[in-house]
C-alpha cells in the first residue's frame, strides 16, 4: 500500500527515482539498501517502489517471432525450421509437398507488403528473379501467398555464407595458420562438422538431396566424387595446368615500389602486416569472385540490379561453388528509399558511395561491381574495408576515405589483384569497371597470368584524391620523391638494358626486360602523376607550405643534375623541367629560372620546336613568367605553344585546351578580360562536348569563366556558372567533398561582392560547419572558411561579430604556421583592416607596419601582397589626416604597380584611385581630378560601366565635384551612375544609398528642391525596411536621419531623425566602431532642431575634434558649431549647411 | 568524430543536406524500436517485426521531413515519435483488414503491452541476475508489472514507458509532453507509485 508521503519529501523522491532510472539505463547496478541508508527519510517509499522500478526498467523490446514448428504448412510447403533472420524477413527450411524436395522458404515482412502496389511490385520482382538461370545464382522456384503471408521458395544451398567463412578464416589467421588454396573449402567443411546443435545454417541443410542441386560449376569436373557423397570435402584446385604462378616474376620490391609513394600519403595509418595466404588462396578467392561477377552480369543483362551484394548474400557450398542470393530485393524492402531494417550496419559496410549518399540518384549495376569489390577486398585482407562502427562514421568513410591498400595488410597479395580490387571500389562509378563482366574478365586475366585490363590508374587517382584534401606541403614532398625516383628508375633501366646486352642470356634478359619495362612504365606514370598534381595547385598555396625539407630535396636533385649524373640529355631535360616546375610551385622563382630555360633549350635542340616535350617546357617557362608577373615574357610563349598545339594536335586535344586555359589566365591577371572571355568560352564549349559537362576539366573552365565574369562585375553571368558547378559537384562528389565546398565558397564570394550578404552568409556558415566537422578546427581550409565569414561580417559593418573570428584565425595560424607564414600575415592584415574600418587606428597601424615589414623582407618589395600592406598602411595614415606620411606610400605602390602590372591593371587603378582620394582630402583638387578622371576612363573601358570599381570611380568623382561646389557636374555624374548602381548592386548596397544621398544633396544645393524630393522619398522608402528591427545597421540609420533633418516640409522630421541618429551612434558603439564625425554632425543637427541646442553644441564639439586639422570639411563643421553656440545665446535662428554622411 | 547535435542537423537538413536527413532519421532508431516492440500487439507480433514498423515509420517520416523542417512546430524527437505511433496504429488496423478474418476487436490505441516483452525479460533475467530466488521474484514482478501497466491510465502508462522503457531522459520527456522538468519527474514518480501499488496489491 502507498502511504501518502509528506509534501516536502516529494521533490527529493522525484529526483531519486529519476537518478535510479538513469543508473539502470546506464547498466549500473543499484543497491537499494545503500540508497535507503543515504536517504533514511525516503527509505520506506524507496523499498516499496524499487521492485517495480527494477522490473519496469528491465522490460525491453526484442521480439522473438518464432513460428511454432509443429507441422506448420504454408501452401505447398511444410516448414521445418528457421534458418536465418534478416532485414528481408525470415528464412525457413521447408519441404515442398507436391515435388518432394527441400527448399529455402523466405517469408516477407508483413508491414512492407500491406500496400497493394507493394505486393504487386514484390511479385513482379520475384518473377523477374525467377527467370534468372545461372549456375551461380540461387534459383527461385515458386512464389506464393497464404494467410496474408507472402513468401517465395528457392534453392537450398548446402554451405556457408562468405560472411561466416571470412569470420572463420580470420580466426584461423589469428592463430597464425597460413591459408592455402584449400583454406576456403576447409573452413566450410570444418564449420559444418563443428556445428552439431542444429543452429548452423549448413548442418541443418545436410539432409537435403544433393542430386537435385544444380551443377556445382568448375570444381565438379575435376572432382566428380564431390557430387555424390555427403560432406565430401573438395579442395580447391591447386596449381594445375595453366595456373602455375612463377615465383620471382613479380619481384616484391617492385610491387611495393609505388606503395612507398603511396605510403607517404597514407595519413599515418598503421596496419598490421600479416602474411597469411599463399598464392593459391588468392587465386581461389579470385575464382569465387569471378563466379559472382558472372552471376551479377547475368542478372544485369536481365535488367536486375542486386543492390545488396555482401558476403552474407554469397553462399559457398563445400564444393567451392558460389551462389548469389537475395537478388534485387533490397529495393522492395526499401520502398521509400530509406533502408532502416535489420542489420543496416552490416549492409552499409558494403554499400557504394552513391548508395549511401544518394537521395534520388539512380543507382545502377555498377553499385554491384563496387560491393563485390569490397567483398573481394575483405576476402584477400580478411579485414573489413571500413573500420567505422557507427553509421555516421561508416558513411563518412565510404564517401570520403580511401581504404588502406590491400597490400599493406598482406604483402603477398599480387599487384594485379590489388589493382583489380581498387578499380572495382572506385568512388566514382565512372572509374570502376563498366560491367561486372569486365571485372570477371580481369580476374580471369589475373588467373591466366595475362596482363590485366585495369592499368593501375589508381595510384594517380588515389594521390590526386588525397592531395585534394591535404596540404600542399605533403603533395609537394611526393613530387620531389618522384623526381628522385625517376632519376633512380631511369638509371636502373639503363643499367639493366646494358647488362642484358652484355650477358646475352636469353632468360635472364627477358626477365630483366620485363622488370625494365615495368620500371619505365612506372617512371612515366610517376611523371604523369606529378604533372597532374602540380597543375592542381596555385603558387600562392605552395608558398604556404613548409618548404625547408622540400627545398633540401630539390636542391639535392638539382645538384645531382648539375654534376652531370644524368648523362642522357633528354632525361636531364625532363628532370630540369620537373625540378623547375616544383621550384615555381613553391614560389622559388630564381631557382626555377635556373632549370626551366635549360630544359627548353635542350629539347628545342634535340627534339625540334614543335615536339610535344618542347612545348611542355615552353609552357612551363611561361607559367613561371606568369607567376613572376612578367606578363610580357609569358604572353608570346603561351601564344606560340597554343598556335603549334592547335595546328599539330588539333583544337580539341587536352594539351591545346590547357594552353588555352593558361593564356586565358594570363589575360585574366592582366585584366584583359575581353581577350580572356572568348578563349574560355571556346574551351568550355569543347570540354563540354568532348569530355562531358561533369568532367573536372570542364568544371575548371567553368570556374575560370565565372571568375572572369566576377572580376568584370558581370555577376549575373557568373552566378549561373557557379551554381551549376556547385550543383554538379554536389551530385557527383557529394556535399562534403572539398571541391563542393570550394564551389560553395566561390558562390558565397560572388554574393558578397554583390553586397548580397544575406545570401553569402549562410553559404559561408555551411562551408564552415562542414569543414570544421570533416577537417577539424585548425585545418587550413577551415581557417579560410572562418576568415571568409569574418570578411562578410566586416563588409556588413558587423565588426563585433567579425573581430573574434579574425582574432581566432590569427591566433591559430600564428601558433600552427608561425608568424611569418603568408596565411598568418593575411589574417594579421585583415584584422588590421577590421580595426581600420572601425577607426581604431592605434591598433591597426602597428599590425600593418608589421605585415609590411615581414612581407618586404620575405616576399620582396614588389610582391603584390607587400604592395597590399603598403597601400593599407597609407590608408591608415590618410584617415588619420597624416597625409605627409601617406602620400609617399601611395606614390610608391602606384609606381611599382604601373611598372609591374601596367597602367591598366585593376590594382594599379586602385592605387591611382586612392591617391586621388588623398589629394581630395587635402583639398588638392587640381591634383586629384586628373587622376580620378583617368581611373574612371580606364575602368569604364576595361571593366565596363557596370563593374563595381567603375561605379566606385563615378562615386568618387561626384564627391570630388561636390567638394569643390561643382554641384551641376556632381548631379550629372550621379544621374548617370545611380540607375546602374540600382540595377547592378541593388538597393541594399550602401553605395546605392550613398549615390541617392549625393544626388539629393546636389539638387538641394542647386535649389532644385522639386528634383530632390522624389530622390529623398525614394531613399526613405528603400531604407525603411532596413532600419527596422534589431539587424539594422548604422549606415541606413544615418542616411535616414540625414534625410529627416533636411529643411523640406514634407520630409522634415527632426524628432525621428534624432531617434535614428542616436540609434546609429549606439550601434556603432555596440559594434566597437569608433565615433564617426559625420554621424555626430547629423546627430547634433537633429538635437539642435529638436530644441536641445545645448546637447547639439557638445555633440558638434566632439565631431569637430574628430576631423583632421587640414581637412577642408572641418571649417564647415566649425561653422555649424558656431551657429549652435550662437543660437544657445539666442543670437541667431538655426541655419546650417549639411555634410555627407560617411 | 563527434555527432553533430540535432539542431545542427535540422538546419543542414533544411538547407537540403541529404546526409543530415539520413542522420536525423537514424539517430533515434533504437529508442523507437523499444517503444514499438513494447506497444506491438502480441497477437500480431508473430508476423510483424518491430523493424518493419520502424521502417515504415521512417519511410513516412522521410516523406514528411521537408514539411516538418519548414515549420518545426514541435521538437524533433516528439515529432518522430508521433509518426511512429501513427505507423503502429496503421499497422494494427491494416493487419486486421488484410487478414480478412478479424477475430480481434479493433482496440483503442495504445493497446496492451506486448506479452513477448515479458517473455524476453524473463530470458534476460536469467543472464543478468544471480540468485535463483531473486530471479523468480523479478520474473514475478515483471509479470505483474506488465499486467499492472495495462490497468494504469493511458497518460500514466505513457510517461512511465517513456522514462523506463524508451529510456528517454526526463528532459526529453518535457519536450514530448510540454511540461516542466519538475512536473515530469513528479508525474513519473506518482505513476510509478501507482504501478507499485497495483503490483503490490494484485
Amino acid at each position: 500500500m502507498i502511504s501518502k508521503p509528506k509534501q516536502v519529501d516529494d521533490a527529493a523522491l522525484d529526483d531519486l527515482v529519476d537518478e535510479v532510472c538513469a543508473q539502470l539505463h546506464a547498466g549500473e547496478s543499484v543497491d537499494v539498501e545503500q540508497l535507503a541508508s543515504r536517504f533514511p527519510e525516503l527509505a520506506d517509499q524507496l523499498r516499496n517502489l524499487f521492485p517495480t522500478l527494477l522490473a519496469i526498467n528491465s522490460l525491453e523490446g526484442a521480439l522473438s517471432t518464432e513460428v511454432h514448428s509443429d507441422n506448420q504448412t504454408l501452401g505447398d510447403f511444410r516448414l521445418i525450421r528457421q534458418i536465418a533472420r534478416g532485414g528481408m524477413g525470415v528464412v525457413y527450411e521447408a519441404q515442398q509437398l507436391s515435388i518432394p524436395r527441400r527448399v529455402a522458404l523466405k517469408m516477407l515482412p508483413f508491414a512492407s507488403l500491406v500496400d497493394r502496389r507493394a505486393i504487386q511490385r514484390f511479385k513482379n520482382e520475384v518473377a523477374a528473379i525467377a527467370t534468372l538461370d545461372h549456375p551461380h545464382i540461387v534459383s527461385v522456384y515458386a512464389i506464393g501467398e497464404e494467410r496474408g503471408i507472402h513468401f517465395y521458395a528457392m534453392q537450398l544451398i548446402h554451405g556457408q555464407s562468405l560472411a561466416a567463412v571470412i569470420k572463420e578464416l580470420r580466426n584461423r589467421t589469428e592463430q597464425d595458420q597460413r591459408l592455402s588454396g584449400e583454406a576456403l573449402a576447409q573452413a566450410v567443411s570444418d564449420m559444418e562438422k563443428q556445428t552439431t546443435d542444429g543452429l548452423s545454417f549448413a548442418s541443418r541443410l545436410t539432409q537435403t538431396n544433393l542430386a537435385e542441386e544444380k551443377g556445382s560449376g568448375l570444381f565438379c569436373a575435376q572432382h566428380p566424387e564431390g557430387r555424390s557423397g555427403k560432406r565430401v570435402l573438395t579442395p580447391f584446385p591447386d596449381q594445375g595446368e595453366g595456373f602455375e604462378e612463377r615465383e620471382g616474376v613479380e619481384p616484391a620490391e617492385v610491387d611495393r615500389l609505388d606503395e612507398t609513394v603511396a605510403e607517404t600519403v597514407a595519413l599515418g595509418r598503421s596496419t598490421t602486416v600479416r602474411q597469411f595466404g599463399d598464392s593459391t588462396y588468392f587465386r581461389n578467392v579470385a575464382l569465387l569472385i569471378k563466379q559472382a561477377a558472372e552471376a551479377l552480369q547475368h542478372a544485369h543483362d536481365h535488367g536486375i540490379v542486386h543492390r545488396d551484394v555482401k558476403p552474407g548474400n554469397l553462399l559457398l557450398d563445400a564444393h567451392g561453388t558460389l551462389y548469389v542470393t537475395d537478388f534485387g530485393l533490397a529495393r522492395i524492402e526499401t520502398g521509400a528509399g530509406v533502408t532502416m531494417t535489420g542489420d543496416l550496419l552490416g549492409t552499409l559496410r558494403y554499400m557504394s558511395p552513391e548508395q549511401v549518399l544518394a537521395n534520388r540518384v539512380i543507382v545502377d549495376h555498377r553499385t554491384d561491381v563496387y560491393s563485390l569489390g569490397v567483398t573481394l577486398y575483405e576476402l584477400i585482407t580478411l579485414q573489413p574495408m571500413w573500420s567505422g562502427d557507427n553509421k555516421a562514421e561508416l558513411i563518412r568513410q565510404i564517401s570520403f576515405e580511401e581504404p588502406t591498400t590491400p597490400g599493406k595488410f598482406n604483402p603477398s597479395i599480387s599487384l594485379d589483384l590489388e589493382t583489380i580490387v581498387l578499380k572495382a571500389i572506385e568512388k566514382n562509378p565512372n572509374d570502376r569497371y563498366d560491367t561486372a563482366q569486365q571485372l570477371a574478365d580481369d580476374l580471369q586475366c589475373y588467373l591466366d597470368q595475362k596482363p590485366i585490363l585495369a592499368k593501375r590508374p589508381t595510384i594517380i587517382q588515389r594521390l590526386n584524391k588525397w592531395t585534394r584534401r591535404n596540404t600542399v606541403a605533403a603533395w609537394a614532398s611526393i613530387a620531389v620523391l618522384g623526381v628522385l625516383l625517376i632519376a633512380s628508375v631511369v638509371s636502373t633501366v639503363i643499367v639493366l638494358g646494358e647488362r642484358n646486352i652484355a650477358r646475352e642470356q636469353r632468360n635472364v634478359a627477358q626477365e630483366q626486360k620485363r622488370v625494365a619495362e615495368r620500371e619505365l612504365a612506372r617512371a612515366t606514370e610517376i611523371k604523369r602523376l606529378m604533372t597532374e598534381m602540380l597543375t592542381s595547385v596555385t603558387p600562392e598555396e605552395a608558398q604556404g607550405a613548409d618548404t625547408t625539407l622540400l627545398k633540401g630535396l630539390l636542391d639535392d636533385a638539382a645538384a645531382r643534375l648539375a654534376k652531370g649524373e644524368v648523362t642522357d640529355e633528354l632525361i636531364a631535360a625532363e628532370l630540369h623541367n620537373v625540378v623547375g616546375d616544383v621550384y615555381r610551385r613553391l614560389g622559388l622563382y630564381p631557382q626555377a629560372e635556373e632549370h626551366l630555360p635549360l630544359a627548353l633549350d635542350i629539347r628545342r635542340r634535340l627534339l625540334g620546336e614543335e615536339h610535344s616535350d618542347t612545348l611542355t617546357s615552353m609552357n612551363s617557362l611561361a607559367n613561371l613568367y606568369l607567376a613572376q608577373g612578367r606578363y610580357a615574357d609569358a604572353e608570346p610563349r603561351y601564344l606560340k605553344t597554343l598556335e603549334i598545339r592547335k595546328r599539330v594536335l588539333g583544337e580539341e586535344h587536352s594539351d591545346t585546351l590547357a594552353s588555352m586555359a593558361n593564356l586565358a589566365t594570363l589575360y585574366l591577371n592582366q585584366g584583359r578580360y575581353a581577350e580572356a572571355e572568348p578563349l574560355l568560352l571556346k574551351g568550355l564549349e569543347i570540354q563540354k562536348r568532348v569530355l562531358s559537362e561533369e568532367h573536372p576539366h570542364t568544371l575548371a573552365f567553368m570556374h575560370n569563366l565565372a571568375t572572369l565574369y566576377e572580376a568584370q562585375g558581370r555577376y549575373a553571368d557568373a552566378e549561373p556558372l557557379y551554381l551549376k558547378r556547385l550543383e554538379i559537384s554536389k551530385r557527383v562528389l557529394g556535399e562534403e567533398h572539398p571541391s563542393t565546398l570550394g564551389s560553395m565558397n566561390n558562390l558565397a564570394t560572388l554574393y558578397e561582392a554583390q553586397g548580397r550578404y544575406a545570401d553569402a552568409e549562410p553559404l559561408y556558415l555551411k562551408t564552415l560547419e562542414i569543414r570544421k566537422r570533416v577537417q577539424g578546427e585548425e585545418h587550413p581550409n577551415t581557417l579560410s572558411a572562418i576568415h571568409n565569414l569574418a570578411m562578410v561580417y566586416l563588409s556588413q559593418g558587423r565588426y563585433a561579430k567579425a573581430e573574434p573570428l579574425c582574432l581566432k584565425t590569427l591566433e591559430i595560424r600564428k601558433r600552427v604556421l608561425g608568424e611569418e607564414h603568408p596565411d598568418a600575415l593575411k589574417s594579421m592584415h585583415n584584422l588590421a583592416g577590421l580595426y581600420l574600418n572601425q577607426g581604431r587606428y592605434a591598433e591597426s597601424e602597428p599590425l600593418f607596419l608589421k605585415t609590411l615589414e615581414i612581407r618586404t623582407r620575405v616576399l620582396g618589395e614588389e610582391h603584390p601582397s607587400t604592395l597590399g600592406s603598403m597601400n593599407s598602411l597609407a590608408i591608415v595614415y590618410m584617415d588619420q589626416g597624416r597625409y605627409a606620411e601617406s602620400e609617399p606610400l601611395f606614390l610608391k605602390t602606384l609606381e611599382i604597380r604601373k611598372r609591374v602590372l601596367g597602367e591598366e591593371h585593376p590594382s594599379t587603378l586602385d592605387s591611382m584611385n586612392n591617391l586621388a582620394i588623398l589629394y581630395k582630402q587635402q583639398a588638392r583638387y587640381a591634383d586629384a581630378e586628373p587622376l580620378s578622371l583617368k581611373t574612371l576612363e580606364i575602368r569604364k573601358r576595361v571593366l565596363g560601366e557596370e563593374h563595381p570599381d567603375t561605379l566606385a570611380s563615378m562615386g568618387n568623382l561626384a564627391n570630388l565635384y561636390t567638394n569643390q561646389g561643382r554641384h551641376e557636374e556632381a548631379a550629372a555624374m550621379l544621374e548617370t551612375s545611380l540607375p546602374i548602381k540600382r540595377r547592378v548592386l541593388g538597393m541594399q548596397h550602401p553605395w546605392t544609398g550613398f549615390a541617392m544621398h549625393g544626388l539629393a544633396a546636389a539638387y538641394l544645393e542647386l535649389g532644385r528642391t522639386n528634383d530632390a524630393l522624389p530622390v529623398l522619398r525614394d531613399l526613405l522608402g528603400h531604407l525603411a525596411p532596413q532600419i527596422e528591427g534589431p539587424d539594422a545597421s548604422a549606415i541606413p540609420l544615418h542616411l535616414v536621419a540625414w534625410v529627416l533633418t533636411r529643411e523640406i516640409e514634407e520630409i522634415h522630421d527632426p524628432g525621428r531623425a534624432l531617434d535614428y541618429a542616436q540609434r546609429a551612434c549606439d550601434l556603432r558603439e555596440a559594434m566597437g566602431g569608433g565615433a564617426s564625425w559625420s554621424l555626430l554632425d547629423t546627430l547634433a543637427l537633429a538635437q539642435h532642431k529638436t530644441g536641445n541646442t545645448a546637447a547639439a553644441v557638445e555633440t558638434q564639439k566632439q565631431a569637430v575634434s574628430l576631423i583632421p586639422d587640414d581637412d577642408f570639411q572641418r571649417a564647415d563643421a566649425e561653422q555649424r558649431l558656431d551657429e549652435y553656440e550662437a543660437a544657445l545665446k539666442g543670437e541667431n535662428p538655426p541655419r546650417t549647411k549639411e555634410v555627407n554622411p560617411d | 568524430m563527434t555527432e553533430p547535435d540535432t539542431d545542427q542537423l535540422l538546419t543542414l537538413a533544411h538547407a537540403g543536406d541529404s546526409m543530415a536527413r539520413q542522420h536525423l532519421l537514424m539517430r533515434h532508431q533504437e529508442q523507437l524500436r523499444h517503444m514499438i516492440t513494447l506497444y506491438l500487439d502480441p497477437r500480431l507480433s508473430a508476423r510483424i517485426d518491430s523493424s518493419d514498423v520502424l521502417q515504415e515509420a521512417m519511410a513516412c517520416a522521410a516523406g514528411r521531413l521537408s514539411d516538418y523542417l519548414e515549420t518545426r512546430q514541435i521538437a524533433f524527437y516528439p515529432w518522430l515519435r508521433a509518426i511512429v505511433r501513427e505507423a503502429l496504429i496503421d499497422t494494427h488496423r491494416r493487419h486486421v483488414r488484410a487478414q480478412r478474418r478479424s477475430v480481434y476487436k479493433e482496440e483503442q490505441f495504445p493497446g496492451p503491452v506486448s506479452d513477448t516483452s515479458a517473455m524476453h525479460l524473463a530470458n534476460q533475467l536469467i543472464s543478468s541476475q544471480t540468485s535463483a530466488s531473486q530471479r523468480l521474484d523479478l520474473q514475478e514482478a515483471m509479470h505483474r508489472v506488465k499486467q499492472g501497466l495495462e490497468t494504469l491510465s493511458p497518460s500514466d502508462r505513457d510517461i512511465v514507458l517513456m522514462r523506463c522503457v524508451e529510456q528517454l531522459s526526463t528532459k526529453e520527456i518535457t519536450e514530448v509532453l510540454g511540461i516542466t522538468e519538475t512536473a515530469a519527474k513528479s508525474r513519473i514518480r506518482r505513476a510509478l507509485q501507482k504501478l507499485a501499488h497495483i503490483v503490490g496489491t494484485d
